[in-house]
């Protein structure tokens, strides 16, 4: 098993890329710094994956508060070593990669359920149980609200302009 | 005594506790043997322990095979640098197909996780230098924001707009209360802007430095409304003088970490750009108006400086014709399920067609994070005054 791998450090104070050698242990990660020689020791329960989830993605690794360090592996199988020595980490296991276009057709579809689900009977019920509760004042108003509306519109389609344009927008019979 | 700090590297710590970091550097090396012995090793000999000091020890030997490191760019360098998009419309396609799964099933919540997801994945697919972008956003603070947005905006609006009408209000009242809903809403559209924009670079770094925008929002709602006024009164003439305005607020407010970008565009160099594409407009049947856009795109990008350096775009207006009205056709004709790939295609189009030239000192940067609530993308959601920038 591989346990040397070549890495970047950024240290979230500058935009310098230093580069490092991280070793992977047990129970954390040590990386050396290739240009000063120093050692920072990261344990897994204080790093964090942002970046690697995905194919082509390089993995980023990172340990901190808001403006963190950040470790940079360009090489994915970088992940699998890390889970094959530290089996109970919650890094991502790129293996899994390969179930996600049948979980991905599952999504679709169980999406489509929903999306149908909703529309067909959530819906209908939620409308007819707020129907049922908006005062019937509220109703005659919005009604008269919308009637009154319509006519201004009508009034004004019979204006001379409006006759014109209603007359052009007519189709032949 | 310790000379350099094992966790921070810092060189002159002068007793045992590190004075950048805080970190107790007899504890911190204690730990460290225990942890690089790992969970299940025998515990530490006093021994083991004793020695206070640490050495910064060389690049240990690798104990196999080690890849091949990528180049590292040397720094400051002249030449041509491009951004590259590297990721796949079919990953975010599959992003997408979970997402739209997790919004529905939640009714709506995951849709800010969602937003999060797909930026995340954009910059972490979007290569400069070597080095990829990285998004910081969280789906809690955008869902915050949006709520934050709801109560003191959006409820507030509708409620002005709805009820003197519900109760039955003089019509003079009705019209005063929605021309005040038109005034107040239009404030907040330059508010949205500039809060959405100012969140979202506040939440993008590149080699860990972070994005920011440093600008005060009230200088830009003026310069917006101004423009706005400007633009209506000269039947739209003002338009092009005001997007150089904007773009040269947003551009000269914007900051790579103590680094900032500068613009030194004028607003009358596009007026005749613009005035030619409005007479063609009827005789080209609008498509003189990606010529117009190519122009602009090329003008923002030639005015756009960062450090010693300028950027440079090369869009022409058929390609960028092409690109939108082709990528409008496939997304009716496949009911949008194709955004994804017309996503990336954007992409890698506006990536091919910007450059950077000159020198970039791009080490010497340092880090100078600004605070940023998603307030304003809330806001920007409510009032659709989005400026992009993914």
């Amino acid at each position: 098993m591989r346990l040397d791998w070549e890495a970047a450090y950024l240290d979230g104070r500058s935009a310098a890329r230093r580069r490092a050698t991280v070793r992977i242990g047990r129970a954390a990660l040590e990386i050396t710094l290739a240009d000063t020689g120093t050692s920072l020791l990261w344990p897994y329960g204080e790093i964090r994956q942002t970046q690697g989830l995905y194919s082509g993605e390089h993995v980023r690794l990172e340990r901190g508060g808001d403006l963190s360090e950040a470790l940079l592996v360009s090489d994915v199988a970088f992940l699998s070593a890390l889970k094959a020595t530290a089996p109970d980490t919650h890094f991502h296991d790129p293996a899994r990669r390969r179930s996600r276009l049948g979980l991905t057709l599952v999504a679709g579809l169980a999406a489509v359920g929903i999306a149908l689900g909703l529309y067909f009977f959530a819906l209908p019920a939620v409308a007819a149980v707020a129907a049922a509760r908006v005062p019937v004042a509220w109703e005659t108003k919005l009604g008269d609200t919308i009637v009154e509306h319509s006519r201004r519109r009508a009034s004004a389609a019979w204006t001379p302009t409006g006759r014109r344009a209603s007359t052009r927008s007519r189709p032949p019979c | 005594m310790a000379d350099t700090c094992p966790k921070c590297g810092f060189a002159e710590v002068g007793n045992d506790r590190c004075p950048q970091c805080g970190v107790v550097v007899a504890l911190y090396n204690a730990s460290l043997e225990k942890l690089r012995r790992g969970p299940h090793a025998p515990p530490l000999t006093a021994k083991a322990v004793a020695p206070s000091t640490f050495t910064p020890t060389p690049p240990a030997p690798p104990t196999g095979p080690v890849a091949s490191p990528r180049p590292v760019p040397p720094a400051p360098s002249d030449g041509s640098r491009r951004a590259r998009f590297m990721g796949s419309g079919a990953t975010l396609f599959g992003i997408h197909v979970v997402n739209v799964l997790l919004t529905l099933a939640t009714l709506g919540i995951y849709a800010f996780w969602a937003k999060v997801r797909v930026r995340a994945y954009l910059l972490s697919e979007t290569e400069f230098e070597g080095d990829r972008f990285a998004y910081h956003g969280t789906g809690r603070e955008m869902l915050r924001g949006f709520l934050k947005a709801l109560v003191f905006f959006f409820i507030p609006i509708s409620a002005l707009n709805l009820v003197p009408e519900l109760l039955g209000a003089p019509l003079a009242v009705v019209a005063a209360t929605r021309a005040l809903v038109y005034v107040v809403a239009s404030v907040f559209v330059p508010v949205a802007m500039i809060g959405a924009r100012r969140y979202r670079l506040s939440r993008t770094s590149w080699r860990g430095i972070r994005l920011s925008l440093r600008a005060h929002t009230w200088d830009f709602v003026r310069l917006w409304t101004w423009c706005t006024f400007l633009t209506a009164v000269t039947l739209g003439l003002f338009y092009p003088i005001y997007v150089v305005r904007r773009q040269d607020f947003m551009t000269r407010h914007m900051w790579f970490g103590s680094q900032r970008f500068g613009f030194d565009g004028r607003g009358r160099d596009l007026f005749w750009p613009f005035v030619g594409m409005v007479l063609l407009l009827p005789v080209t049947l609008g498509l003189s108006w990606f010529w117009f856009s190519a122009r602009k795109l090329r003008y923002f990008a030639a005015h756009t400086s960062f450090g010693g350096a300028r950027f440079a775009s090369s869009v022409r207006a058929l390609p960028l014709a092409w690109l939108t009205l082709s990528s409008l056709v496939v997304l009716i004709l496949t009911l949008g399920l194709a955004w994804p790939w017309m996503s990336v295609r954007a992409l890698r189009f506006a990536y091919a067609n910007l450059s950077i030239e000159g020198p970039l000192a791009l080490d010497s940067v340092t880090q100078q994070a600004q605070a940023a609530s998603a307030t304003g993308e809330g806001l920007a959601g409510f009032l659709d005054a989005d400026l992009g920038l993914t």
